[in-house]
């Protein structure tokens, strides 16, 4: 046809944009139903009394002013924040220094990441419960202890130690997941820079902080953000190793909003920590993504 | 690069601590699963364990655990399937076609990622039980089957895709959707094993769902099948060990399958 | 001799007055939902067999669930309005599940009796008390449970004392500890290589509360006083967590860091030998190790006051929902499923608690029955509370608090503050 090279592109843009939302489309459909609407309904239902039996009563903020005066909400922000804390600085930290090393070996890297890569592969379920079994006062860690000549470690019975049964056992799942995503990062870094700075003389830690870490910066985001997010989400490992226990000590808040919800029958006060802790993930997510690598999108 | 010996040695060495602290456990498991109950705490670490596969014959006697393995199979299967369906779709909805309301939608894509499965279960499962598919497939493998993370995997990859190629398309005349079979899918295909497997391993870890929808135990999922085992007052603890490591060899067998793909893209990257 | 006659005369006559009511049964398809215990979901397939032969149009279908996904999976069912026709319900729940309106009123006639008195004739003394609600009757026992306790004779042999001598029974508990520290073996490192006694740490509020009743019950401590405000932290229930639970750890005796207890496995120290007495019910011998079997002796748990016996009951019942479109066959079915105590007992250790029960045969041949029957008598159910689950939570923490050196007063003080806190959201 006789149209113009700007008419054509026009309307080639033009139906584009309409396309775009046809692509969009079905996976946004799928995310409103099976994502968006449950959440909505979680709000409504936070203010709300409700315990599945009988129909929703009205509350309206009680639920979240009751928040202040709830020692089990406030004792499990705690938990959850130094589980998270004492769980992301060291992975990170870990898989980083991992990932890197991984990166310059040659051949022999594909049976190394194999290996540090297993942890991840274990179901979940099955993680907990060999480490349960692991952390039992009669298991491998406490046999392990008593023939370097040190006493058996309470682990999952006493409140000082059950902390810290759970963040090891999460530096070790966690740490396998990272170290590959690392990894994947640093086997995009240009090579050539890292030569040209080691002939001229540079020497290891200053090139790190000058040049690995900067190029690194997005794959450095992620992982912190995806090592916040993952640790906030914990559940698994919690509720089969301690229960939330011994004496809440190891109550994150996912445990509590289970058992508020499927044990104790209340709804809304479960819907009310949810949705707590979802502004926690999506806060602290935004926080770390725009201190972290600038206004760049995510 | 040239590396002295020694720096190598000392590198393969520390890699080495840690590749052996990520195996004891799983080492550990896989010796227990042949012990017997009392040779699991009372024993000596290395010892050989005495009970042969009875744990694994007298686990699956007790439970159907071939049905629950094809279960969650079938679940992860159609996850995969429809993350990557939709995904791709929306992915390149969302790199190449921006508008207005793309960053808007965008950001609520990112923001499902952070739901946690305990705020939307009993909305969830009131809302699927008024389709109609209580204690069915439909039930236990469609709600939790799009992976958003997938997604924004997904939509990282292609925005690395040079626009020029995708103009020459246009130029020639092909429609969006034939760009993006010829064109931009091949060279996802990084990326797209790496979104299938995150996906797997997250359909395969679900726990509170599949708990929740399913009332029938042959519809259980193989975590449902193994937390089942776990009773107050008869836990065996030997024969959890035979399931555990029973439910280990898929996603073992599928990494290693697909190992190359995986790792090797430049955009590993996802939620567990 | 006549009472147990004439109350075996009453409960012939129902059950087959039931079972002439053959032909005016309707079609019905129950759905019987179950926790997981293998030996008991046998035995209900088995006699809803039997049931369907004299009652051609009943069929059945079950489920079963393990104890802790139970509760979440009956809720969510209901909840959709997908409740089955018969449940399986521990009975502090019942003030809940009645308030909300989930479960039926007993049917007397279907079950052929006509008044309250006449079915709780059939049941030993006070067992369907915690099944009642404003004096109506909301379920049957299935599994009517007291505790009892356990003592491996062998290991008080080596010491010279021999507990099949009733003289030799603890009958307070300061005999219990003295007899746990005379039995009990450490190494050189100090570890236990066998405790004497120990508490079963780690479980679900419910468990806890299983050990510690009876002993509230006998040193007068309340959990509410009648208004409802917590008294958890009174004087007396101080004394008594001092007397009972917080002795083991100051006394050297036990305590949750010598226990192999994962919390899935209780009873594994007393089951495989490692622990020479425990408190726990009559459906647990099966699950001891084959050396335990053959050595173990039941005696009543010790007392404050043994003029004054107190202990605990409760009980695993069946009952109908309200949402059941087929109540009154679904008594009929439940009538005729615990009424057959000899069978429960036989075949899955439990106790209906259908009177005269220790004297059957399947009794006979469990040790201890008579004990426990006797037991039965002085027990008393939990506390009631619509908001039970977080009381039970509440005290197990304050329980684990004080095994780690919290004092006991800090510990309940904090129990009787969170127990105000839930009560004051209703």
């Amino acid at each position: 046809m006789d149209t113009t090279p700007a008419e054509r592109y026009r309307r080639v843009f033009q139906s584009r944009k309409r396309l775009s939302l046809i692509f969009i489309a079905p996976a946004l459909l799928y995310l409103a139903i099976f994502q968006l609407y449950p959440v909505l309904y979680a709000v409504y239902i936070s203010f709300h009394k409700y315990d599945l039996m009988s129909p929703p009563v009205f509350t309206g903020l009680s639920n979240y002013i009751r928040l202040a005066s709830d020692e089990q909400f406030l004792r499990s922000l705690w938990v959850t924040a130094f589980y998270v804390f004492w769980t992301i600085v060291p992975v990170i930290g870990l898989s980083f220094v991992l990932g890197g090393l991984l990166s310059t070996l040659g051949r022999s890297r594909s049976v190394w990441r194999f290996l540090l890569y297993l942890p991840s592969i274990l179901p979940f379920v099955s993680v907990a419960l060999v480490w349960k079994l692991m952390f039992n006062q009669r298991g491998p860690i406490n046999d392990a202890l008593n023939t370097a000549g040190m006493a058996s470690i309470p682990w999952l019975t006493n409140g000082a130690y059950a902390p810290w049964a759970l963040i090891f056992m999460s530096w070790w799942h966690a740490t396998s997941y990272y170290t590959i995503i690392f990894l994947a990062g640093f086997l995009t870094l240009p090579r050539d820079c890292f030569e040209a700075a080691r002939l001229d003389g540079a020497k290891l830690f200053p090139m790190i902080r000058h040049i690995t870490l900067p190029l690194m910066r997005p794959t450095i985001a992620l992982v912190v953000v995806l090592a916040t997010v993952n640790g906030l989400k914990a559940f698994v490992f919690q509720q089969v190793l301690t229960d939330g226990g011994p004496a809440n000590a190891t109550q994150i808040l996912t445990i509590l909003i289970y058992k508020t919800a499927f044990s104790y029958l209340d709804m809304g006060r479960a819907s009310t920590y949810s949705i707590v802790l979802f502004g926690c993930i999506m806060l602290l997510s935004l926080i770390q993504i725009w201190l972290i690598s600038g206004r760049r999108d995510a | 690069m040239h590396r002295s010996q020694v720096e190598r040695i000392a590198i393969i060495l520390f890699i080495a601590i840690f590749a052996a602290i990520a195996l004891f456990p799983i080492l550990w498991m896989l010796a227990a699963s042949f012990k017997t109950d009392k040779e699991l705490l009372d024993g000596s670490l290395w010892d050989f364990g005495s009970a042969g596969i009875s744990n694994y014959v007298k686990a699956f006697q007790a439970r159907p655990f071939l049905r629950y393995l094809v279960n969650s199979l079938l679940a992860a299967g159609v996850s995969v399937l429809i993350t990557l369906f939709l995904g791709v779709l929306a992915a390149y909805g969302f790199a190449k076609m921006r508008n207005r309301y793309s960053e808007m939608i965008w950001i609520a894509v990112l923001a499902s990622i952070m739901i946690p499965i305990e705020a939307i279960v009993i909305p969830l499962f009131l809302q699927v039980h008024a389709f109609g598919w209580h204690d069915s497939y439909a039930g236990i493998v469609l709600p939790t089957a799009l992976n958003a993370a997938g997604i924004f995997i997904l939509r990282q990859a292609i925005q690395g895709i040079p626009n020029e190629l995708l103009e020459a398309g246009r130029i020639d005349g092909a429609s969006e959707f034939t760009i993006l079979r010829r064109i931009v899918v091949p060279l996802l295909a990084p990326s797209i094993v790496v979104v299938a497997v995150l996906t797997f391993s997250l359909s395969w870890n679900n726990y509170l769902w599949p708990l929740i929808i399913t009332s029938t135990d042959t519809l259980r999922t193989l975590p449902l099948g193994m937390a089942a085992f776990q009773m107050t007052l008869n836990t065996k603890y030997s024969e959890i060990m035979a399931v555990s490591t029973f439910g280990t060899i898929p996603m073992a067998l599928l990494f290693i399958f697909l190992q190359r793909y995986f790792i090797d893209s430049a955009i590993g990257s996802g939620i567990k | 001799m006549r009472p147990f006659k004439a109350i075996n005369f009453l409960a012939a006559a129902s059950v087959a007055a039931i079972g002439m009511s053959a032909s005016l049964a309707s079609a019905a398809e129950l759905k019987i939902w179950h926790h997981t215990y293998p030996p008991a979901e046998e035995f209900i397939k088995q006699k809803a067999a039997e049931y369907s032969k004299l009652h051609p149009d009943v069929t059945f279908t079950f489920q079963s669930d393990p104890h802790g996904d139970y509760e979440v999976k009956l809720l969510a069912a209901i909840a959709a309005g997908e409740a089955p026709d018969l449940i399986n319900v521990l009975d502090y729940l019942y003030p809940k599940f009645v308030s909300k309106g989930i479960l039926a009123e007993a049917n007397l006639p279907a079950m052929g009796v006509k008044t309250n008195e006449e079915l709780e004739a059939l049941y030993s003394p006070g067992a369907l008390k915690g099944l009642m609600i404003d004096d109506k009757i909301y379920g049957l026992p299935e599994e009517l449970n007291t505790f009892a306790l356990f003592m491996n004779k062998e290991h008080f042999a080596e010491v010279g004392i021999d507990v099949t001598d009733k003289a030799n029974w603890p009958k307070s508990w300061d005999d219990l500890f003295t007899m746990a520290k005379k039995v009990q073996k450490k190494d050189e490192s100090g570890n236990f290589t066998r405790l004497g006694f120990n508490w079963v740490f780690g479980l679900d509020g419910f468990w806890y509360a299983m050990e510690y009743w009876p002993i509230l019950n006998q040193y007068g401590c309340e959990v509410l006083d009648s208004a409802g405000k917590a008294t958890i932290n009174s004087p007396q229930c101080v004394a008594a967590f001092t007397d009972t639970w917080q002795r083991l750890v100051k006394d050297g005796i036990g305590g949750p860091d010598y226990a192999t207890v994962n919390p899935v496995n209780a009873l594994q120290d007393f089951s495989d030998g490692r622990q020479s007495m425990m408190m726990a019910g009559i459906w647990s011998p099966p699950l001891f190790g084959e050396d335990v079997k053959k050595n173990y002796v039941v005696a009543p748990i010790p007392q404050k006051d043994p003029a004054n016996p107190k202990t605990l009951l409760y009980n695993y019942s069946m009952t109908v929902t309200q949402a059941s479109k087929n109540q009154e066959e679904a008594w009929r079915f439940l009538r005729f499923l615990t009424s057959d105590g000899d069978g429960y007992l036989r075949h899955t250790g439990y106790v209906t608690g259908l009177k005269g029960w220790e004297k059957s045969e399947a009794a006979k041949d469990t040790i201890g029955a008579d004990i426990f029957a006797d037991q039965l008598q002085y027990g008393t159910y939990f506390w009631r509370s619509l908001t039970w689950n977080e009381e039970g939570k509440a005290i197990k923490d304050a329980i684990e608090q004080m095994m780690q050196g919290t004092s006991v007063q800090e510990a309940l003080d904090q129990a009787a503050k969170q127990i105000d806190f839930v009560r004051s959201q209703n």
